[in-house]
């Protein structure tokens, strides 16, 4: 009797869960249909509808982390940050692939023809949400307030080149020119991830690390703080004297959801507009779902393997770390890990992410040679001892790819043992690697807009730890960003001499993949990923 | 009540927070992972990454570090969160009621649950009913809470649309019961476990005092069942009741991490969690502390409730025949 009852709520439990996850959102959840079918997207166009802008609308993203405060110089090196205050705050400009401009605060840039001088031009009708209006003296402040180490703001950049400062001076209420110590091709992009913080505001506080201000949220972008909970919401509504025009969401709410099943509910129940993919199930799963649409973003990140120079395999033995790279067969990793490319196409060789100015798709990456890699793996003796990798399991499809790389060094005779580890312990192990306690780590950066070199090869940098780097490299690296004929060659040529190493392995060029419901837009149009400008997106009645 | 063993009580405490203090910083800060890594950027050079060890601390000793870190304590001061740049004990107020909400909600509810189903087995051993009761504190006990809280969540809130699937408010409502209706699944998922082991406490005792002499005579004199099980009997079986929760009381503070975070819940737990994966060694020890602060004072609360509940414990350790 007592196990009948048991089989009967257990299969109760069980109808619950399977009915639940083949739900198909009732009329009530669906979200209303679209006029245009979005330019990647396959929600269903000839739904009905007005297709009128709902001006009344809330947008409701979740974020799987809270920001550190509402200030965005200090959130703007982290997602989340950049996510739930992007609609607060506005950049200068953004870059595009061709390296032209894409304006917002800025209203003109100007660069001298030796490279050194940048006279930039604010729009003249941006103010701060508190109404007071944003000029050159910001700009000024905010840099000087960086520059400062005494005020603890948190981050540092564009301030200085190979140790040598930038200048700076405000030439009239809304000009301010910036004069290097060297030409850089990367120093519009260093400027491009730069924000503001009001001087008016900031002017007479003495630590910025843990000052209350931080918490005022005063920005200057399409919408302006509502309210902020901790660890639950960040709610903004549209400010109405925004220098582009009010955005067409009335509100936009940032609900903090750490379970991605439950994002998953959430959207399906109508919840929450906005659903990033990691697997190709799930894409599948959306492709054939007319009630939303898929967007795809170059995410600007590559996923790479690093082979630790002070581990005792590869210390030394160039032939050890030839035989690694030779062994891989990155397409099939890539292809095994993902499942689709829309997800993630296999890196090239070079160090720049995709989209970015300079990036080179032409680089080619290391080429499988089974039979070079097995006579090295017999030369070198990689065979009698087995290989540690390290991996974070907080970052999405690592694991399916440590387990590729260890099936196919298998085949050459080489025995991997792997390791998952929680994300502070894996960083810590990663960057830190001067025990030589593990061989080969997967990790990933992205350039965050940014053309920037990894800063992990640059010698004295706090990352580069774990890496082979030579003065040859940084010179090269230096050059490149100094040379103002035909920059891309350069980097390219960085790229090659990194190669020679044998230390580092780019796997994968990942992007972003969202799903949103089929009534909301304007994703395709924000440019440089999905929620890069705020004012663009709409939701149709 | 002994004045002289309340205060001998509340001396005890004291070397025991100390060990746990010291137990705990020391486990905190052996584990792998740097709490500075929230702070490093690509353009931190190698001498700016130390002085913000230095500036925090990290680069002394771990007793050094520990012996800093009680100091600060003692004088009130429980530290800066280091990715948070916030006070500790703001951070834990701001999120102290949301946690206390949802779990003092779920005790209650479980504590009320168990009382019914367990009465309600114990009186029917052996029946349809009491059978059908320990199937479902078996399948409450083996549940995982978080599992268990997805199953609510696709069928009360994907299925049937009759709670939201997370956070603790609507944006734009202020009502009360805009947040007892965001908090319904939460606590059933928390309290799934609870009622389960509760029910097999209470089922268990009621059955044992279903044969004392005291039951017996009341059934003689007359009662019903359920007088005698509501007048007399759970009186007597809410003694387990009462040690259960004062040892439970740990987690009134730091709430369910998996289920807060699966909710969406804006509470401790999840804040904990993410200080544990962020390495915020202050959060993390501000968290620990005020959970064993009121775990072992739930225990402390609970003997003198015990006491009350039954003559025959004494305090101090003696019983009315002695």
């Amino acid at each position: 009797m007592k196990k009948r009852l048991l089989t009967l709520l257990l299969a109760l439990g069980m109808l619950a869960g399977i009915a639940g996850c083949s739900n198909t959102p009732d009329a009530a959840a669906t979200p209303a249909p679209s006029q245009g079918a979005e330019a990647s997207g396959t929600g269903d166009a000839e739904n009905s509808g007005t297709g009128e802008i709902d001006t009344e609308a809330t947008l409701v993203i979740p974020v799987t982390a809270d920001v550190v405060s509402l200030n965005m110089l200090q959130n703007c090196l982290r997602d989340t940050g950049l996510t739930m205050l992007g609609s607060m705050y506005d950049p200068f400009f953004t870059l595009n692939e061709d390296g032209s401009l894409n304006y917002y605060i800025c209203e003109n840039m100007e660069i001298s023809e030796d490279g050194t001088e940048y006279v930039m031009t604010l729009r003249d009708d941006v103010t701060w949400h508190d109404g007071e209006p944003l000029t050159a003296e910001d700009v000024i402040f905010t840099f000087n307030a960086l520059a400062n180490g005494d005020l603890n703001v948190g981050i540092t950049g564009g301030l200085s080149l190979d140790g040598e400062p930038v200048e700076m001076t405000m030439v009239d209420e809304y000009t301010v020119k910036f004069v290097l110590p060297r030409p850089s091709n990367d120093y519009l992009s260093g400027l491009a991830i730069m924000y503001l913080i009001p001087k008016h505001i900031y002017e007479n506080v003495e630590d910025m690390d843990t000052c209350e201000e931080n918490m005022l949220g005063i920005g200057y972008g399409p919408y302006q703080l509502v309210e902020y909970s901790p660890g639950e919401k960040l709610v903004v509504e549209r400010y109405e004297d925004y220098y582009k025009g009010p955005g067409n969401y009335k509100t936009i709410e940032y609900r903090v959801m750490q379970d991605t099943t439950a994002q998953e509910v959430a959207l399906l129940n109508g919840e929450i507009d906005y659903f990033p993919v990691t697997d190709a199930q799930t894409l599948e799963k959306y492709k054939n779902d007319s009630n939303y649409n898929i967007h795809s973003f170059t995410e600007g990140r590559i996923n790479y393997m690093q082979l630790n120079q002070n581990s005792p395999l590869f210390h030394d033995s160039d032939k050890a770390r030839e035989a690694v790279c030779k062994a891989l067969n990155i397409e099939e990793i890539v292809a095994g890990a993902y499942g689709s490319e829309e997800l993630a196409r296999p890196a090239t060789g070079t160090v720049i992410c995709a989209g970015e100015v300079y990036y080179n798709e032409d680089v080619p990456n290391y080429q499988q040679d089974l039979e070079t890699a097995k006579q090295l793996v017999a030369e070198t003796g990689l065979d009698q001892q087995p290989m540690r990798l390290i991996y974070n399991r907080d970052r999405n499809n690592m694991e399916e790819t440590a387990l590729i790389i260890q099936q196919q060094l298998r085949d050459v005779g080489i025995e991997v043992q792997i390791t998952a580890m929680e994300s502070s312990a894996f960083f810590e192990s990663f960057f830190y690697a001067d025990k030589g306690d593990w061989d080969i780590g997967l990790n990933g950066w992205s350039s965050s807009g940014r053309a920037s070199y990894p800063s992990w090869y640059i010698k004295g940098s706090s990352y580069c730890l774990n890496t082979y780097t030579t003065d040859e490299l940084n010179a090269l690296w230096t050059a490149a960003d100094t040379t103002t004929e035909n920059p891309e060659e350069a980097y390219n040529e960085v790229s090659r001499l990194l190669q020679t190493y044998y230390t580092y392995v780019p796997i994968s060029s990942t992007n972003k993949v969202i799903v949103t419901p089929a009534n909301t837009h304007g994703w395709e149009d924000s440019p440089l990923g999905d929620l890069s400008d705020y004012s663009v997106l709409y939701q149709t009645k | 009540m002994n004045v002289r063993y309340l205060l001998k009580r509340t001396a005890q405490l004291i070397p025991v927070l100390f060990l746990v203090s010291v137990f705990s910083f020391f486990l905190v800060n052996i584990a792998p992972g740097d709490p500075i890594n929230s702070y490093r950027t690509t353009e931190m050079t190698e001498e700016e990454y130390q002085a913000l060890r230095e500036e925090y601390g990290l680069n002394d000793p771990i007793p050094v570090q520990y012996l800093n870190w009680l100091g600060r304590i003692l004088q009130g001061n429980w530290g800066t969160s280091i990715p948070n740049r916030q006070p500790v004990t703001a951070l834990i107020l701001g999120r102290l009621p949301a946690t206390l909400g949802l779990m003092l909600s779920a005790l209650v509810f479980s504590v009320a649950v168990s009382l019914i189903l367990g009465g309600l087995a114990g009186v029917k051993q052996g029946t349809w009913v009491d059978k059908l009761i320990s199937g479902f504190t078996y399948v409450g006990i083996s549940i995982p809470s978080f599992w268990f809280g997805i199953l609510l969540m696709l069928l009360f809130s994907l299925q049937l649309k009759l709670f939201p699937s997370s956070g603790m408010q609507t944006t734009g409502v202020n009502s009360f019961w805009d947040i007892v209706h965001h908090a319904i699944l939460p606590i059933l998922a928390i309290s799934i476990g609870k009622i389960a082991t509760y029910t097999r406490y209470i089922r268990a005792n009621v059955i044992s005092q279903m044969g004392e002499e005291y039951v017996v005579t009341a059934i003689a004199k007359g009662a019903s069942a359920w007088r005698v099980v509501a007048r007399h009997l759970m009186k007597n079986c809410m003694l387990p009741i009462i040690t259960l929760v004062g040892m439970g009381m740990g987690d009134i503070v730091t709430g369910s991490f998996v289920i807060e975070s699966v909710f969406g819940w804006p509470g401790l737990g999840t804040m904990s969690l993410n200080a544990i994966l962020a390495r915020d060694f202050p959060l993390m020890m501000g968290c620990t502390m005020l959970s064993c602060i009121v775990l072992i004072s739930g225990n402390f609360i609970a003997d003198i409730v015990c006491a009350q509940a039954d003559p025959r414990i004494r305090l101090e350790g003696r019983t009315a025949n002695e």
